[in-house]
């Protein structure tokens, strides 16, 4: 004979997961770097963002003083579900920003020094009569590499082949063009990370 | 114990339900790399060497030196992505190198860390996030080549 407390329990795991999933509904969902980053202003104590359980454990007269609050504007939850801009979003803008905190950086000629000579080795396999590296230099938490192109083809096959022959190098790092305007140059610029940090991006 | 007891109770137990759930109530972005190709490495087209050959959910280098396997995948939606690939070296000093890079619509390039295993046996990796605002993500290996029984391979990459 089936025990009687068997429905009992079969009723409350199927309430409970009901409300579990009622909850999971009902709580208002966060970006990743949201919750890494700067608090959004959204109000959250908006009825409509409550999470079931907040409702529940609250007593009557608590909830009678807490004055009813607007639900948040259509400009907020956007807020709420997107994610504020990274300098890296821009390319040009970040790399003249990874230029600045480079020139401003501070000194480990200890890793400096074997920084460069790892990327020096790897950027060797890379060199061509198209392509040439023409300089090298780390600071303690990154390094830039500038490198100038023939042509314009030349270029952009630099650009294409240059991170998928950085394995050599462990860290993160970006790579862009750095033709200056009204020229004829045709000029790359590679940072490269610390291993084992990532790159400054705001 | 009043009925506000017990539907109090009962939503305690259901926010622990709730945690055994996320798999299927999340979203996630995971392929094989058996949809990867070869990165063409050679100077003419009549050189290219078809060097992966999938076996099962392996993308296996069966050639005698490193290859190049690129994974360009979709992305959902424009954001930072968490990053994580599962591959495979030969057993060998030779080891098998994933990186995901973010690639601009002016051909620059955004790099994520390079991670390396000799392991003749699969292992995860996490690498570092990306924002994508634009543009693509390929997530690119430099697969361990065959080594008697053993080969380079990758089994899948993930991005959320």
């Amino acid at each position: 004979m089936m025990p009687r407390s068997i429905p009992i329990l079969t009723g409350c795991l199927i309430g409970a997961g009901a409300l579990a999933m009622l909850w999971h509904t009902l709580t208002p969902k966060r970006p990743v770097r949201a919750q890494r980053e700067q608090p959004v202003a959204v109000n959250e104590t908006a009825p409509s963002a409550q999470p079931l359980w907040h409702i529940v454990s609250e007593t009557p007269r608590e909830a009678e003083v807490v004055p009813p609050q607007p639900a948040p504007s259509t400009a907020a939850r956007t807020e709420q579900t997107e994610e504020p801009p990274k300098l890296s979003d821009n390319l040009d803008d970040y790399r003249d920003y990874l230029g600045t905190v480079f020139d401003r950086d501070s000194r480990d000629r200890t890793w400096e020094q074997a920084a460069e000579v790892k990327l020096r080795g790897g950027l060797a396999k890379v060199e061509s009569p198209e392509l040439s590296v023409r300089a090298v230099e780390c600071r303690a938490s990154m390094c830039k590499v500038l490198f100038a192109a023939s042509d314009d083809t030349a270029l952009r096959k630099a650009k294409s082949e240059l991170p998928r022959r950085a394995f050599f190098w462990e860290g993160p790092g970006i790579i862009t063009d750095e033709t200056p305007s009204g020229t004829d140059q045709h000029r790359i610029v590679a940072y490269f990370g610390r291993e084992g940090r990532e790159l400054p991006d705001g | 114990m009043t009925t506000r007891q017990i539907i109090s109770r009962i939503s305690v137990l259901g926010l622990f339900c709730a945690a055994l759930l996320p798999a299927s109530v999340g979203h996630t972005a995971n392929t094989s790399a058996i949809i990867g190709h070869q990165w063409p490495t050679a100077t003419s087209p009549s050189n290219y060497q078809t060097c992966f050959l999938g076996s099962g959910n392996f993308m296996e280098n069966f050639c005698t030196t490193n290859r190049l396997l690129v994974v360009p995948v979709t992305i959902p939606s424009f954001k930072t992505f968490a990053l994580k690939t599962r591959f495979q070296g030969n057993g060998t000093a030779t080891a098998t190198t994933c990186r995901p890079i973010r690639w601009t619509d002016g051909g620059g390039s955004v790099l994520s860390n390079a991670l390396s295993t000799t392991s003749s046996t699969p292992l995860t990796f996490t690498h570092t996030s990306l924002s994508i605002p634009s543009g693509n993500l390929s997530f690119e290996c430099d697969v361990a080549p065959v080594s008697g029984a053993n080969r380079g391979a990758v089994l899948w990459v993930d991005w959320n």
